[in-house]
């Protein structure tokens, strides 16, 4: 840590030498008159088309606007809910439950093996037992809702494969999906004077949702492995 | 008549500030090679952060021009000790003046600089958010949008942060003037002060008070007030330095 910083000192130190070492002689060999402000005025120009290009950029690309802090907390509040609703089998009323993909397999079994996990894939599994869909397991990827510095990014949440095979239900981890925001803002001195900013700590809502692997299996398959069932 | 001096220094100084802001031509110079080395260190984002779970990761990251801030401030306090040097304060006996119209001029240079490269500092950050966007894959861009009260007090802050460093290179160059030992001294007594104040005390208080001293202040109105009293205090005890180099 402390030779990084001494590194990172010493490259600037370095560039600052090179650039007022060299500026003076190099702007007195090519910058000579007209042409230094010719130079300045270029780089101005440049700058200002840039900059003006630069507000063509959509404002979050992604289409969806930041929450505001009061809708961030009530999607918060109905993560909670969506945790405590799909425990006791009530999945379909919560308000925080984002249905990423369906499943329906055919199975004849009578016991169906779930695996712990499959690599650093993890997954919470919920079981709920049903009377209907004799000879059909139903399946269903959920996820709460993720925001990243408030912006939604919930639909980005990528579904693993599901297929029974011998009796197992085999879960196969998804690609690896990464997300980037970036996040622009003004100088220190433009958020000072402006009530409430404060940059270093302006990590708006991040909001990390739970996923499930939710499972209607018909009551008669006796399900093993490292599953939860609702309600129970 | 004394009322015919006065105009005539102050039409010096104008005269002398239009020729310094053609003559420091170099000092513009400086400024863009440092901002473009500025606008590529800024590619990676003043500050980010992460997270993941399982197959999902997320990056954030910060582009809020502060590096480019830094450079600049760094840029102002070097710029305004090279002013002090005798190639530059020679520049000035091309016209009929004195040490006082040649101060008055460079201040004036000096403030015209920082709001110049102030303005600078927020179109470079613009092109750093168009690069981002133009060559990044899969990037949400989101930021708040500035009201017109924080562009004009902003745009006063970042001109007096700028011209305050230089300030205070004006006056590190003026005792350089007086006695080649302040090259030696003042590195001496700002290093080692904030050294002696983090060993001694083991709870350095000397930089984190400076810093809230300005960068905590959020009236624009104290802000300036202390930015121009601290300022006023360098110059005076540069010009003050400069007069003993006269009898010297």
């Amino acid at each position: 840590m402390l030779w990084a910083s001494i590194i990172s000192i010493l490259f600037i130190a370095g560039i600052l030498v090179l650039v007022f070492f060299l500026a003076k002689p190099a702007s007195k060999i090519f910058l000579k008159g007209r042409r230094g402000n010719w130079v300045f005025g270029s780089y101005i120009a440049i700058l200002f088309i840039g900059a003006v290009l630069s507000y063509l950029v959509p404002n979050n690309s992604s289409g969806i606007a930041p929450l505001s802090e009061e809708e961030l907390k009530a999607e918060e509040m109905n993560n909670r809910q969506f945790h405590d609703l799909a425990w006791k089998g009530r999945i379909d009323e919560a308000k925080g439950a984002v249905l990423h993909k369906e499943w329906e397999m055919d199975y004849e079994g009578k016991e169906l093996m779930v695996p712990y996990e499959n690599g650093n894939y993890y997954i919470n599994i919920l079981v709920e037992k049903t009377e209907s869909d004799e000879g059909t397991i139903h399946a269903a990827h959920y996820t709460g809702k993720e925001f990243l510095d408030n912006v939604d990014v919930t639909s980005k949440l990528p579904s693993p494969e599901l297929r029974i095979v011998d009796g197992t239900l085999q879960i196969i981890p998804p690609f690896p999906v990464e997300v980037k925001v970036a996040k622009t803002a003004f100088p220190y001195p433009f958020h000072q004077f402006t009530d409430g900013y404060s940059m270093f700590e302006n990590n708006r809502g991040s909001l990390y949702g739970m996923e499930i692997l939710y499972l209607r299996v018909p009551s008669d398959v006796k399900v093993n492995g490292d599953v939860e069932f609702v309600g129970s | 008549m004394m009322y015919l001096t006065e105009v005539s220094m102050w039409d010096i100084v104008k005269k002398q500030f239009r020729f310094k802001l053609k003559s420091f031509r170099g000092m513009f110079t400086s400024l863009i090679v440092l901002q473009i080395i500025g606008i590529l260190l800024s590619l990676n984002g003043d500050g980010s952060g992460g997270g993941g779970s399982n197959y999902f990761n997320h990056t954030l990251s910060y582009y809020s021009g502060n590096i480019l801030f830094g450079f600049v401030m760094i840029w102002a306090f070097i710029s305004a000790i090279l002013m002090t040097t005798r190639g530059y304060r020679y520049d000035d006996y091309s016209f009929v003046t004195d040490k006082m119209t040649s101060h008055f001029s460079n201040i004036l240079f000096l403030l015209a600089a920082s709001f110049i490269s102030g303005i600078t500092i927020l179109l470079a950050n613009r092109v750093v958010i168009l690069i981002i966007y133009l060559f990044q894959d899969n990037v949400s861009m989101t930021g708040q949008p500035l009201t017109f009260k924080g562009a004009v007090f902003g745009m006063i802050g970042i001109t007096l942060y700028i011209f305050l460093l230089a300030s205070f290179g004006y006056l590190a160059g003026s005792l350089v003037q007086i006695s080649k030992i302040f090259i030696m001294i003042l590195p001496v007594v700002v290093i080692g002060g904030i050294f002696y104040d983090a060993r001694l005390t083991g709870n350095p208080s000397l930089v984190p008070n400076v810093f809230s001293f300005f960068g905590m202040e959020d009236s624009i109105i104290l802000f300036m007030l202390k930015v121009l009293l601290v300022s006023g205090l360098s110059w005076f005890a540069a010009i003050l330095s400069s007069m003993k180099l006269e009898v010297k």
